[in-house]
């Protein structure tokens, strides 16, 4: 509030300063005007003098006629003298000095006299001493008459001179009073202009010092920053902008930005000088700027702003900053939580194929602890059961019914025997320890001789074989793990389809592969079972009363594997299984072994 | 034949004149005398001055000259000659003109002052030969309308008027 009223009071009082000072210096030069005017004095003034002269005149003319009467002068003298007369009373009724004479009342008085004159004339023209008494008679009122003009001229003079002076003492007076107003206000004046010059210079000085302060900052700046007109000429260029793009800033004022460096002729850029010229700032991120002598670019930041006086836009502000180093950074930053994610995501890995190998492990035991109280229990009692025979009825048994007895436990211990082979066959698998040598041999033939073998051990079942009609089906395998996967998947046919139903076997040479399939009627329906079945084991729903230890499916599939084949299950919808072996073809037929080898090993 | 002879005769007189005036004299006035100057002047025609009748003065350049004056109304038309012509025309070599008037009127002038302004001695008034009975037959009139210093009574005292004689000191 204060603030507010106090410059408004200092202008109002400066405002009646000033116009007091005016006032007073007009009245003050009106009355020095008026005292010039009155000063000035007109010869109209100076009445006195010229009804003096008239009076003098008309004494002489008529001292002038009593010497020429005594004839001591000539007529051309007394003639003079007249002439003298005439002239004083001319001037005397001429415009100014008549109407001054009317003024003193004595215009009436000198018409009078006027009235004389052409007499006068008359009896000076014909001079005669006995008319000179009569002459003298008639020049006798104008001295008179002219003496008293002139007593009551000079009162006039002097009363008219008196109040003059009045007036220009009275004008005088007040001219001082004026003066002294003008001095004071004057002097107020004065103490104003210093103050305000004082107040202008300390405003100046700190311009001044922000000026140095602004240009400062701009000239330490790191960020490079150049000013352009609405020509878009440059008026400002930094230190950092002389770095930037390498150009003296004594190179740069004045020039369009264009001529300056070519990276201003990208069209984003002047397009962007364009948007701050109508009032919006702009910001161009990571510009790639080629520095002189540089293959790789540098990457700025660029931001626009408009450069205003006032309401009026004059220009535009360019902000570069370069970025490059801080690019460079974020992608190190980048590249490095990549590798981390990568390390994670392998660690994860890694400990979840570890997690799966505990919880196969953990399953794997389960499974072989059902087994063995399963199917190690069957064969202990029926041991048991024969050797309690045997004791309770040693003694009424017939050596044949002995013989019986102890053949039934011995197939049960046999079969023990079996499955714990199989066991270790499993866990020597498992352990590494399991040989592969593979060769290239007649598949068909493999394939006839386990069907030929499984007719003599099953001859009720109906077994189809069917070979490929151009002959041998060369594969590249180990003859002996071929042949015993071949036989598990035969067996199983047999063992897991209903009695009356045929088991068929297939084989088939492709491009690079020698297939042989196993059908056998039956189905499996539930999905997880499809899966487990060839997990360590696992032992299908219907594989109840049945002997064996769910392992060969398993070490089939294995097997085949390892010999850069496998074994694959189709059950289909059409009340058919099929487990295919695949194994990889060979191409060179004279490499083929016979089948004498698998003799051997039977 | 009287012709011939008052052609001869004027012939003679110019001669004589010219001869006159050569000779570092002025010719004596015909008419009656209306001005004469004294004092220190180089051309004289009667002992130690000059004698002027009007035919002489108006056969020096004729001035004319439009101004009020203090003691009439309106603007006057004067027709005469100018002071300077005058003084050179006498070689006058002083530095003060002293004019008198018919009442003995007495008045000094600087010479400079004829050089400053064109000051004239005036004997026709709007067209009309100035009167001896009025302010005839010559008038000293200074050009007042022309310069405004000239509007000032110590001026419009110089205006001598019936005057008489000039001497130059």
């Amino acid at each position: 509030m204060k603030a507010s009223w106090r410059p408004r009071l200092g202008v109002a009082l400066l405002t009646l300063t000033i116009g007091a000072f005016a006032v007073l210096t007009g009245s003050s030069l009106l009355r020095i005007s008026a005292i010039e005017r009155d000063m000035r004095i007109e010869a109209t003034q100076n009445m006195l003098w010229v009804i003096s002269r008239a009076q003098v005149a008309a004494l002489e003319l008529s001292t002038a006629s009593i010497v020429r009467e005594q004839g001591k002068i000539d007529q051309s003298a007394l003639k003079r003298h007249h002439n003298v007369f005439l002239s004083r009373l001319a001037v005397l009724g001429d415009g100014p000095q008549r109407r001054r004479m009317e003024d003193l009342g004595f215009a009436s008085v000198l018409d009078e006299l006027h009235g004389n004159l052409a007499e006068i004339d008359r009896l000076i023209a014909n001079f005669d001493p006995e008319n000179a008494q009569g002459l003298r008679d008639l020049l006798q009122p104008y001295s008179s008459s002219l003496d008293r003009a002139s007593n009551k001229a000079m009162i006039a003079e002097w009363d008219a001179l008196g109040s003059k002076l009045d007036s220009s003492r009275d004008q005088l007076w007040h001219l001082v009073v004026s003066m002294v107003g003008i001095a004071l206000a004057g002097a107020a004046l004065c103490v104003h202009l210093l103050l305000a010059t004082r107040e202008a210079n300390r405003r100046m000085r700190l311009l001044g010092k922000e000026k140095a302060f602004s240009e400062l900052l701009i000239a330490s700046s790191g960020e490079a920053i150049i000013a352009v007109d609405r020509d878009r000429r440059c008026t400002v260029w930094n230190e950092a902008a002389e770095r930037l793009f390498d150009v003296p800033a004594r190179k740069t004022i004045g020039l369009p930005l264009s001529e300056i460096s070519g990276f201003f002729q990208i069209d984003r850029i002047g397009q962007a000088i364009g948007t701050s010229f109508g009032g919006q700032p702009a910001t161009l991120l990571d510009q790639p700027f080629f520095r002189q002598g540089d293959d790789d670019p540098s990457y700025v930041d660029l931001r626009f702003f408009s450069l205003r006086e006032g309401a009026r836009i004059i220009g535009s502000i360019l902000l570069i900053s370069d970025v490059t180093e801080q690019r460079a950074a974020q992608r190190q930053i980048a590249d490095h939580r990549n590798h981390l994610e990568q390390l994670v995501r392998a660690r994860t890995e890694e400990l979840d194929a570890a997690l799966n190998r505990e919880r196969a492990t953990a399953e794997l035991y389960r499974n072989f602890g059902a087994m063995i109280s399963h199917q190690f229990r069957t064969p202990l009692a029926i041991v048991d059961s024969a050797l309690q025979r045997l004791m309770r009825r040693s003694r009424r048994l017939t050596p044949a019914e002995v013989v019986e007895r102890s053949e039934r436990a011995r197939q049960a211990i046999a079969r023990m025997t079996g499955l714990i082979e199989s066991t270790l066959d499993a866990a020597r698998l498992d352990a590494g320890q399991m040989e592969i040598r593979t060769t290239t041999c007649d598949f068909a033939q493999i394939a006839a001789d386990v069907c030929a073998r499984q007719r003599e051990q099953t001859p009720e079942r109906p077994l189809r074989l069917d070979l490929p009609e151009e002959g041998p089906a060369l594969a590249f395998c180990d003859p002996v793990h071929a042949e015993n996967i071949l036989v598990n998947l035969l067996s199983n046919a047999v063992k897991y389809s209903p009695p009356d139903t045929a088991v068929d076997l297939t084989v088939t040479a492709e491009d690079n592969q020698v297939r042989c399939a196993v059908g056998n009627a039956g189905r499996i329906d539930c999905a997880t079972e499809r899966e487990a079945i060839f997990e360590r084991y696992f032992r299908g729903s219907n594989a109840e009363g049945r002997p064996g230890i769910g392992i060969g499916l398993y070490m089939s599939r294995t097997l085949a594997r390892m010999q850069g084949g496998d074994v694959l299950l189709d059950a289909g919808d059409n009340s058919r299984i099929t487990f295919t072996l695949v194994l990889p073809r060979a191409q060179d037929e004279e490499e083929a072994h016979p089948s004498s080898r698998l003799q051997e090993t039977a | 034949m009287d012709r011939i002879i008052s052609g001869m005769l004027t012939a003679l007189l110019a001669m004589v004149f010219a001869t006159a005036a050569a000779a570092g004299a002025l010719p004596r006035p015909q008419g009656p005398t209306v001005l004469e100057v004294q004092g220190a002047i180089g051309k004289t025609n009667a002992e130690g001055a000059a004698l002027f009748d009007m035919e002489m003065l108006q056969a020096l350049p004729v001035a004319r000259l439009e101004t009020s004056t203090a003691v009439t109304d309106g603007v006057r038309s004067f027709e005469g000659f100018l002071m300077r012509d005058l003084l050179a025309h006498v070689e006058a070599s002083g530095n003060t003109v002293t004019a008198t008037a018919l009442n003995n009127y007495v008045i000094d002038f600087d010479a400079q002052e004829f050089e400053r302004y064109d000051v004239v001695v005036a004997y026709r008034m709007d067209g009309e030969t100035l009167q001896p009975s009025d302010k005839g037959p010559l008038w000293i009139v200074y050009p007042r309308d022309q310069h405004t210093e000239l509007q000032d009574i110590r001026y419009d005292y110089r205006w001598v008027w019936q005057l008489m004689r000039l001497e130059i000191r």
